[in-house]
């Protein structure tokens, strides 16, 4: 799994793992939050919507455009599958979620 | 950040931590919907009677009564439901790469059944005494403090937001404070009133604030 195209960037396995949570998100968020520049975030989902882990759909929103991207079931699965595979490797080390602002 | 080549484990556990901590934005964001529609949910049940009255309405009659908490209280729990799929998302990958006691996540089902029981015992009440009791609201408000709680703590489980505090905290205390009052101090139960309008004004304070909240603390932090 891990030498998958789709996980061989750091960027794609956070957006994938954002997407697991939320399940859509704006592209404008997830620009934001990968700190991404928008060429960057696009070459990205194309290559996980490739894999068949997204799908991007563009929206009306107040007479504009907005993508929105969603995770697939494959997506989810393999997100978790990542996860679990890492958890199992990585088991002797502490995870977890880190220094949460308050 | 990696582009190309695998990245490793521990930049992999660096990678879910970071998402696990916009995510902490992410849903204090999301809770401030929340807080706002229970302070609406919270108003209109608790000073139903005197808005009626207002309105030139029968305050105290039952049927109106019983659709207008139903109303409120379904249309709360439906945003509660909304929200609370994503916090449910969150817990299952959280589970998977965390230990916590907070992850039990309690679906729709227990939220729709507990809203049924509420009700049952609200119109069964009604049967067999022809009113609500003022008490017995307070002891299923009792039960929302303890729902909340959890829902925060699922949402939160390392440490709840000071907005989250605030609001269990001044709920807590009107719910106390109200059934004290009902209890041993009949004569001053207007001080029911102050109490929750000063728990619905922090409720609306911690859903503005909540909704301003910038995700800068969240992505500032550089990747690996």
């Amino acid at each position: 799994l891990l030498s998958a195209p789709s996980f061989k960037s750091s960027s794609r396995i956070l957006i994938l793992i954002l997407l697991a949570m939320n399940k859509r998100m704006d592209s404008v968020d997830l620009r934001e939050f990968t700190k991404l520049g928008k060429g960057s975030l696009e070459n990205h989902l194309s290559k996980l919507e490739e894999a068949g882990l997204v799908t991007t759909r563009k929206v009306k929103f107040f007479g504009g455009t907005r993508q929105t991207v969603e995770i697939t079931k494959a997506g989810l699965e393999s997100c978790r599958t990542l996860l679990q595979t890492i958890r199992g490797l990585d088991g002797r080390m502490e995870w977890t979620e880190g220094s949460e602002t308050n | 950040m990696s582009d190309g080549e695998t990245p490793s484990l521990v930049e992999i556990r660096e990678i879910t931590n970071r998402a696990l901590r916009i995510q902490h934005f992410l849903l204090r964001r999301a809770w401030g919907v929340l807080y706002a529609a229970l302070s609406i949910s919270m108003f209109a049940t608790i000073f139903w009677t005197p808005i009626a009255g207002r309105l030139g309405l029968s305050g105290s009659a039952i049927v109106p009564l019983i659709i207008v908490h139903m109303l409120i209280s379904g249309a709360a729990v439906v945003v509660i439901l909304l929200a609370f799929r994503r916090i449910r998302d969150t817990a299952e990958i959280r589970r998977i790469v965390a230990a916590s006691k907070w992850n039990k996540v309690l679906g729709y089902r227990y939220i729709v059944s507990i809203w049924v029981a509420i009700y049952a015992i609200v119109i069964a009440s009604l049967i067999f005494t022809s009113a609500i009791s003022g008490l017995l609201l307070l002891v299923i408000y009792v039960a929302v403090w303890g729902y909340f709680y959890y829902a925060l703590r699922l949402s939160f489980p390392h440490r709840l937001p000071s907005e989250g505090i605030a609001a269990l905290s001044s709920l807590g205390i009107a719910v106390v404070g109200s059934i004290v009052v009902v209890l041993f101090f009949p004569e001053i139960r207007s001080i029911i009133a102050i109490l929750w309008g000063v728990n619905i004004l922090v409720w609306i304070t911690v859903a503005v604030y909540s909704r301003a909240l910038r995700p800068q603390d969240a992505v500032e932090e550089s990747l690996p």
